[in-house]
């Protein structure tokens, strides 16, 4: 018993000599071009899912003979989803009972199938802030599998390559690396409430990124959520970056903000470098 | 890389803490250990002392009303009456002493007609022989308070016999009523008493039953000294040509046979003597000093920078707001949290309940370090005190081992200063404080022991530590 009394005692004491050390500690140097990069990830996720996906996934709708429409609509957009067809180049999507809204037009043809078609995407829905909501994005075919995505007003410039020269029904069906400059201007609305009387405030966050070295996708087929136009669905695939280099530029309004080069090492850990220190951590 | 190794060794010294408590109280618990429910507990005696609680059940026959003359045509005649209650006892040795409130017969007039004598008998008359053969009956219950002495002598473990004496008490009433019928009419006056005594008798038997309540079988008397009314009666029988008229007394008096289901309270009387000795047995004062986790401190801090929930479990990543990324990077800190400390007293109200308080002490420090030459540039701390009261619920209780659960609820104050974030004052917040302990293991021996708790709060999810009882 006597012994055991000193165990206890010897623990308890050696427990309180030692401040367990929590949170990120040293690594809170490059914190802020981590929180970046996740920024910037939620942004690419956003456009494959918000915008790429369904791009496709309509052109495979137009192309498809009606008795097979209700089959794709059914596996690739959200259960509500309806698609109103506006005129023999231009469509709707739309979610009932949301204000989701991605609008379709083919500018010149009926299909993405040729090299140089282009597919004009506008994607809105109430009270997101997304970098790529209300933003008119133009997807061109550029052939053997390439695909350029922008935004009209030339902010964001993607370069997706297909693993297949083939316009696929889905992105899920076929590898993908992804390139490109451009910059993702983020809006932080914060609203102020006194009373019942609230008054919003918007910041604008402009993230810029380079991609120095392409950025490699693959998908696992692990039942996840994705997003699309803000509602939830349920999808098999999940997107997992593997390779790939981007620089950052994170500004406020006046300039004012932070540089961080990140690559990427493998699926959960990334190098990141700001102001000449490296660290490595955790996806 | 050397920050992330100091990190995960930290969390292999939580890890190695809990398996030691666990160690420790597994060591104490393998100790030979006594149990007071069984082996020590105190036997109390088959035929137990103490309160008895009975309903009682009798049947009467009640000694004839009075007449104050013999009459030629009227005889008084004994009846039949009842009386059921209930009886509060206490025992002593072979002795008791009872107190019962029971409700029943407390007269009877039981008047038959004798006209066959008279004159102008004719039985061949219907009228006669129907006024002949009826019966003046009448019965009058009241409330009785009976208070007996006993004598008891158990002859083995189911038997025993029983012979008692005493007096019943009648509640007074006034009484003045006129009956009548076709033949004879009685006009009685009670006696203006407040209370009719009469002398009762009883002897008989117990039966034991096996799970310890008696059944009582037993005959008596209960004689009344005292008229318990006084009456007139007159009569005419109009077929033989009679009339007459008399008085009557009557007293409460009659022979009776008794049954009575007794309850001993054997069963709790015994789970009584088990309950109570425990205070002989186990200690009612507890002082506990335990260490736990700070996970509670750290997700509700203000000055550490990640969650430390989240960042334990790995978390979904939390990309903060865009404005985040423009601040300026400047110092970085070192967040070390300590152990939740608490301290806990608990008295043993009843034997697996337990009343006591709860301070726990925690807190957060951050040292501040240049980004780029990792120089200290200051520092800032966090305390979060609370205090509470609390209960305890006890399961097993050995003398060696005890399990239990519990809960508290108080106040919790944080005092905080950072002046990295948050300027040189010193902040102060209060808040609830809860403990809920859902399982909790203590062990050890003289006076001494080690314990493992898991729960949720201040205290800790899981929290270790030693006390002192006695």
């Amino acid at each position: 018993m006597k012994k055991s009394i000193k165990v206890i005692i010897v623990m308890v004491a050696a427990v309180m000599m030692a401040g367990c050390e929590v949170g990120e500690g040293e690594l809170m140097k490059t914190k802020t071009g981590h929180l970046m990069y996740l920024g910037w990830t939620d942004d690419i996720n956003g456009i494959i899912y918000n915008i790429v996906e369904p791009a496709f996934n309509l052109n495979a709708w137009v192309q498809a003979p009606e008795e097979q429409k209700p089959e794709i609509l059914q596996n690739h957009f959200y259960s509500n989803a309806v698609i109103d067809v506006l005129s023999d180049h231009s469509w709707q999507i739309r979610i009932d009972g949301t204000s989701a809204l991605l609008r379709v037009v083919l500018v010149n043809g009926t299909s993405l199938a040729e090299t140089g078609a282009k597919m004009r995407l506008l994607y809105t829905k109430d009270h997101d802030y997304s970098a790529w909501a209300n933003t008119v994005f133009v997807l061109e075919n550029r052939g053997n599998g390439v695909w350029n995505l922008y935004s009209e007003d030339g902010q964001i410039y993607l370069q997706f390559t297909l693993g297949t020269p083939e316009v696929p029904e889905s992105l899920f069906e076929t590898s993908l690396t992804i390139a490109g400059a451009g910059t993702f201007v983020e809006r932080t609305v914060i609203s102020h409430c006194s009373g019942d009387v609230c008054t919003e405030e918007t910041y604008f966050t402009y993230l810029s990124y380079d991609i120095l070295q392409p950025f490699e996708v693959s998908w696992t087929q692990n039942a996840n959520q994705h997003n699309w136009a803000s509602e939830f669905v349920w999808s098999d695939y999940f997107t997992v970056l593997s390779a790939g280099k981007v620089q950052l530029q994170a500004l406020d309004e006046e300039g004012q903000g932070n540089t961080a080069d990140v690559t990427l090492l493998n699926t959960e850990e990334i190098e990141i470098e700001m102001d000449g220190i490296v660290q490595r951590r955790q996806v | 890389m050397d920050n992330i190794k100091q990190i995960n060794m930290s969390k292999r010294n939580i890890i190695l803490f809990l398996l030691m408590s666990v160690l420790a109280v597994g060591t104490v618990c393998g100790q030979e250990s006594g149990s007071i429910d069984s082996a020590k507990s105190e036997k109390i005696p088959i035929w137990d002392n103490g309160f008895r609680i009975g309903l009682t059940s009798q049947a009467q026959l009640v000694l004839p009303a009075t007449l104050t003359a013999p009459d030629p045509y009227v005889k008084s005649q004994p009846g039949f009456g009842g009386e059921n209650g209930i009886e509060l006892s206490y025992h002593f040795g072979y002795f008791g002493v009872s107190l019962g409130l029971t409700f029943g017969t407390f007269r009877v007039f039981n008047f038959k007609p004798y006209f066959d004598n008279a004159p102008g008998a004719d039985y061949d008359d219907p009228d006669f022989w129907f006024h002949n053969q009826f019966h003046h009956y009448s019965m009058v219950h009241n409330v009785f308070l009976p208070l007996k002495f006993e004598f008891h002598y158990p002859f083995n473990d189911k038997f025993a016999i029983m012979a008692d004496i005493g007096t019943k008490l009648a509640v007074g009433y006034q009484l003045m009523m006129t009956y009548g019928d076709m033949w004879i009419t009685t006009y009685e006056e009670a006696a203006m008493k407040p209370l009719f005594a009469s002398l009762v008798t009883d002897v008989g038997f117990y039966y034991r039953l096996p799970y310890g309540d008696l059944i009582r079988g037993s005959i008596g008397a209960n004689v009344g000294f005292q008229h318990v009314t006084d009456g007139e009666y007159w009569y005419q029988n109009p077929s033989c040509n009679v009339e007459g008229e008399g008085t009557f007394f009557s007293r409460n008096t009659n022979f009776n046979i008794q049954a009575a289901y007794i309850h001993t309270f054997h069963r709790y009387k015994q789970r009584h003597v088990t309950e109570t000795a425990w205070k002989s047995e186990l200690p009612r004062h507890e002082f506990q000093f335990n260490v736990g986790d700070p996970v509670l401190t750290a997700n509700s801090s203000s000055i550490g920078f990640d969650n430390f929930f989240y960042d334990l479990f790995r978390g979904f990543p939390f990309t903060y707001s865009a404005t985040y990324w423009t601040h300026p990077v400047g110092d970085y800190p070192i967040t070390r949290i300590v152990p939740t400390f608490s301290f806990n007293y608990h008295y043993r109200a009843i034997k697996w309940l337990w009343v006591g308080g709860l301070a726990t002490v925690s807190g957060l420090h951050n040292t501040w370090h240049d980004r780029f030459t990792d120089e200290v540039t200051g520092h800032g701390s966090e305390v979060h005190i609370t205090l509470m009261p609390d209960l305890r619920f006890s399961y097993l209780n050995r003398e060696h081992v005890t399990l239990y659960s519990g809960f508290g609820l108080g106040l919790n104050m944080k005092l905080m200063k950072d002046p990295h974030l948050y300027g040189e004052k010193t902040q102060s917040y209060y808040g609830l404080a809860y403990q809920l302990t859902a399982f909790g293991v203590k062990a050890g021996a003289k006076h001494w022991f080690g314990d493992l708790e898991l729960g949720y709060g201040d205290k800790g999810i899981i929290s270790a530590g030693f006390g002192y009882e006695f």
